[in-house]
């Protein structure tokens, strides 16, 4: 058996910069949940990671996502007794969990399971089930395997809870996201019991370990000169889209609700400028009428110096930028996956592009 | 243009970088009709002798009672900060001194909608600064919720036991409240109690007044203002002091991190947003006396390094394009991040060089021809010339939800904008809304919107007849 990895103070920072870009500009900016991790975890705590495989077959494993909006977040913070009301409360769960598992591995999502396994002195599974910041609960990989857990909790700042049973394939976005709004666009949301072995068929593996990788090669890539850097992203199946500024941020409203476009002006006038398209995570990259990479794709937009990710909100006029993509999880390249949230379900009424084979899209 | 305007006075704009204060007066043209420097000992608030000095050049050419209007740029603030800086590095060094010696701290009120206890006052700081800078804090209900609601009554006799624990070895309190921008009631009244205790001469700073989007961020942002707080007042009165005795009798403005500015006793009481200020006129009076719109201006020596790198020097530079102080949203200060606009290249990082400096903005600006603030006039005459001629304004945040009437909702936060420029010394019959952004809040269906408006209007002053004229000029 492999040693467990232990988290400790030294990880939340690369921890918190690969949650931003696995957030691909949504998620939440993990500012608020790496502070609070740093408080949960003082100078000397630790939280065991724990592979999938390596799960006892009766954990009982709880997963964990805030649901509601920055802006909530941004005033009203965080507390600290969330997760023990949602486990610990008779008519709910009854219980602490064995483990917690993210839900959404992105953005303050996460950073604040791991504060939340802190806090309940339990491991957090090295999973999830996006790998990427999603736009609704419907989005996972849980969705793709046709399966629900049976009841969602949620627990709002104040300590109220309210408990979804879901059933019939009915959409549980649509259950939970009014009752999220009612709260007051802040909750912390998890289900009834997943066993080690759905959790072992379902959910996407490593996503923890990919997350701090992704930290330290994005925390890293400042030393370099520009060439070295995009080959650096090259060798971790990345592809640099293209750099400069953004000279306009246009949004607009539609059917499914507020959408941007960003326009990038290249370093180098001649050629076409880049247009990233964006609602709550940046979705599609376009030049010259070519679509260079789209969703399911990560598309980061990240500071051109500093290569800190931005958030969809910091992505305004005048930043200097990077647009780089990632691969997404395999899982959701497949047919199925695209139809869930490809381009044509994010509202775009165009296929999904892969940016590893469109030959204008390797980084230059 | 306002042909409305009243006609400008003569206007004394007063530079002070470290010891090295210049002055210099301009007319309703703003052409510059007087002009001294002077080094001084040590900064303004010691008294140092170079603002007497400045102002005494001046006044060899132009009559004290024909100065209509006086501006102050300073960056004795910025040099504050950098203090809490050193204090963070000498402190493992100086630790045994200090936890014998009393020192004065911020005490922390935060008044929440909700429990916040994840992430309480201090948090993410630089561990030696909470260690000489960090007095109690609390957190406590009562606070403004999202809709602009208060979520439940404030806990009085908790926040009158916390005042108690404020009595000694606190110098000055900073109170957040959780959405203050939509209703400051709970900090005020929070403020109130304890006053009650303390008495109605305690330092206290409200994030209401600090402003911005951010609960963390703005309680930064006031906790350094309280901080600043004392030497900002013994600063401000030592200056509005000195100008007294040679004669002056116009009032006091200070140039805020955007270059406008703000009445002396409202820029005393809000240092936090002064402390770019002197970088900010710089650039505006760099760029008008070089007739240009468009231009990045290096002050070559420089600013106090904010980044820890002790006494040091760094150059700065900022950005004028299409007449706008291009400012960076957000800025650490200190070590601690908070919501406070400064202008971009303000806050450099260690090392940086002047060329670097550059190359580092023109790639966020584009290729701006680049100037230097001691040339053509000496140190200090840029940003003398840049308080001189600065405006005045203020700032309101506001959200708007889903289901709010927008446009109401706008409409509000232009007139309280208008409203607070005119407190802070705009003239009421040319103030006007400059700018409005909106921004769409992610997450949130229905277009819900967080704005930002900014009203602008040129220093009232009293006019012809409000204080002696000079026979000469009949």
């Amino acid at each position: 058996m492999v040693q467990p990895m232990r988290f400790t103070a030294d990880d939340i920072e690369p921890m918190a910069r690969g949650a931003a870009v696995l957030g691909g500009g949504g998620g939440g900016e993990p500012f608020l949940a790496e502070v609070m991790l740093g408080e949960v975890l003082g100078e000397n705590g630790t939280i065991e990671i724990v592979p999938v495989e390596e799960l006892d077959d009766d954990a009982d494993i709880a997963p964990l996502v805030l649901l509601g909006a920055p802006h909530a977040l941004s005033e009203k913070l965080l507390g600290t007794a969330e997760p023990s009301i949602l486990f610990d409360g008779d008519a709910l769960r009854g219980r602490t969990p064995s483990a917690v598992i993210p839900f959404e591995m992105a953005g303050m999502n996460a950073l604040y399971p791991l504060a939340a396994a802190a806090l309940l002195g339990v491991p957090c599974v090295d999973g999830d089930f996006t790998g990427r910041g999603v736009p609704s609960l419907d989005q996972t990989v849980l969705e793709l395997d046709d399966v629900q857990p049976d009841a969602y909790y949620l627990c709002d700042p104040n300590g109220r809870v309210v408990v979804l049973q879901t059933s019939g394939g009915f959409s549980a976005e649509r259950l939970v996201r009014p009752v999220v709004e009612t709260m007051g666009w802040l909750t912390v949301v998890s289900t009834s019991s997943l066993s080690a072995a759905f959790c072992r068929t379902h959910a996407l593996r490593g996503s923890v370990t990919r997350c701090l990788e992704l930290g330290h090669v994005f925390g890293g890539l400042s030393a370099f000169d520009e060439p070295e850097a995009f080959a650096v992203l090259r060798s971790h199946g990345g592809a640099v889209l293209g750099s400069g500024v953004i000279t306009e941020r246009l949004s607009t409203s539609d059917p499914l609700g507020p959408r941007s476009s960003l326009s990038i002006e290249p370093d180098d006038p001649t050629l076409a400028p880049l247009r990233v398209e964006l609602r709550n995570e940046f979705q599609l990259a376009v030049r010259a009428g070519e679509v260079l990479a789209s969703a399911p794709d990560i598309l980061v937009v990240a500071d051109r110096d500093s290569w800190q990710p931005l958030s969809t909100e910091d992505a305004t006029a005048d930043r200097d930028v990077h647009v780089v993509a990632l691969p997404t999880d395999d899982r959701w390249r497949t047919p199925k996956g695209l139809a869930l949230v490809g381009p044509r379900a994010l509202g775009y009424g165009l296929d999904y592009v892969d940016f590893s084979v469109v030959s204008g899209g390797v980084g230059r | 243009m306002n042909v409305m305007r009243r006609r400008m006075p003569l206007r004394l704009g007063i530079s002070a970088a470290g010891p090295r204060i210049s002055a210099v007066v301009v007319d309703h043209r703003d052409d510059i009709v007087a002009s001294g420097t002077a080094e001084g000992r040590g900064d303004l608030a010691s008294g140092g002798g170079g603002l007497a000095a400045a102002v005494g050049g001046v006044l060899k050419q132009v009559d004290a009672r024909e100065i209509g209007l006086s501006m102050l740029t300073t960056d004795a603030f910025a040099h504050c900060l950098q203090d809490y800086r050193n204090m963070a590095r000498d402190m493992a060094r100086d630790m045994a001194r200090d936890m014998a010696r009393d020192m004065a701290r911020v005490a922390v009120l935060r008044v929440g909608a909700t429990p916040t206890t994840a992430v309480p006052p201090y948090a993410g700081w630089p561990q030696a600064t909470v260690h000489r800078l960090a007095g109690p804090w609390l957190i406590t209900g009562g606070g403004t919720d999202i809709d602009g609601s208060v979520n439940g009554d404030l806990d009085l006799v908790t926040i009158r036991a916390f005042a108690e624990r404020c009595r000694v070895g606190v110098a000055a309190i900073a109170i957040a409240g959780s959405f203050s921008y939509l209703d400051s009631g709970p900090e005020r009244a929070a403020a109130a109690a304890l006053r009650e205790v303390l008495g109605t001469e305690a330092s206290i700073t409200l994030s209401g007044e600090i402003g911005g989007f951010g609960l963390l961020e703005r309680e930064n942002a006031t906790i350094l203002n309280a901080a600043l707080s004392g030497h900002a007042q013994t600063l401000i009165i030592m200056v509005q002091s000195t100008l007294w005795e040679l004669g002056i009798r116009a009032e006091l403005f200070v140039a805020q991190n955007d270059g406008t500015l703000a009445t002396a006793s409202l820029a005393s009481a809000l240092p936090i947003h002064l402390v770019a200020g002197h970088l900010a006129s710089t650039v505006r009076g760099r760029t008008r006396l070089g007739e240009t719109e468009d231009a990045i201006v290096v002050d070559s020596a420089g600013a106090p390094a904010l980044d820890g790198a002790g006494d040091r020097r760094a150059p700065v530079a900022g950005v004028l394009r299409h007449g706008r102080l291009v400012l960076e949203p957000t800025s650490t200060l200190a070590g601690v991040r908070t919501n406070q606009p400064v202008p971009l290249g303000f806050t450099t990082p260690a090392g940086v060089t002047e060329d670097r400096l550059v190359s580092r903005l023109r790639r966020r600006v584009g290729g701006l021809p680049v100037l230097h603030s001691n040339d053509p006039a000496p140190h200090g005459v840029a940003a003398a010339v840049g308080a001189a001629t600065a405006p005045v304004s203020a700032n309101v945040w506001s959200f708007a939800r889903v289901g709010d009437d927008r446009a109401d909702t706008l409409a509000a936060a232009r007139r309280l904008a208008i409203d607070k420029a005119v407190l802070a010394g705009a003239d009421p019959a040319s103030t006007e809304v400059r700018q409005v952004v909106e921004t769409q809040a992610s997450y949130m269906s229905g277009g819900a919107l967080r704005s930002f408006v900014q009203a602008v209007g040129p220093p009232f002053h009293p006019g012809v007849g409000a204080f002696p004229q000079p026979d000469r000029r009949t």
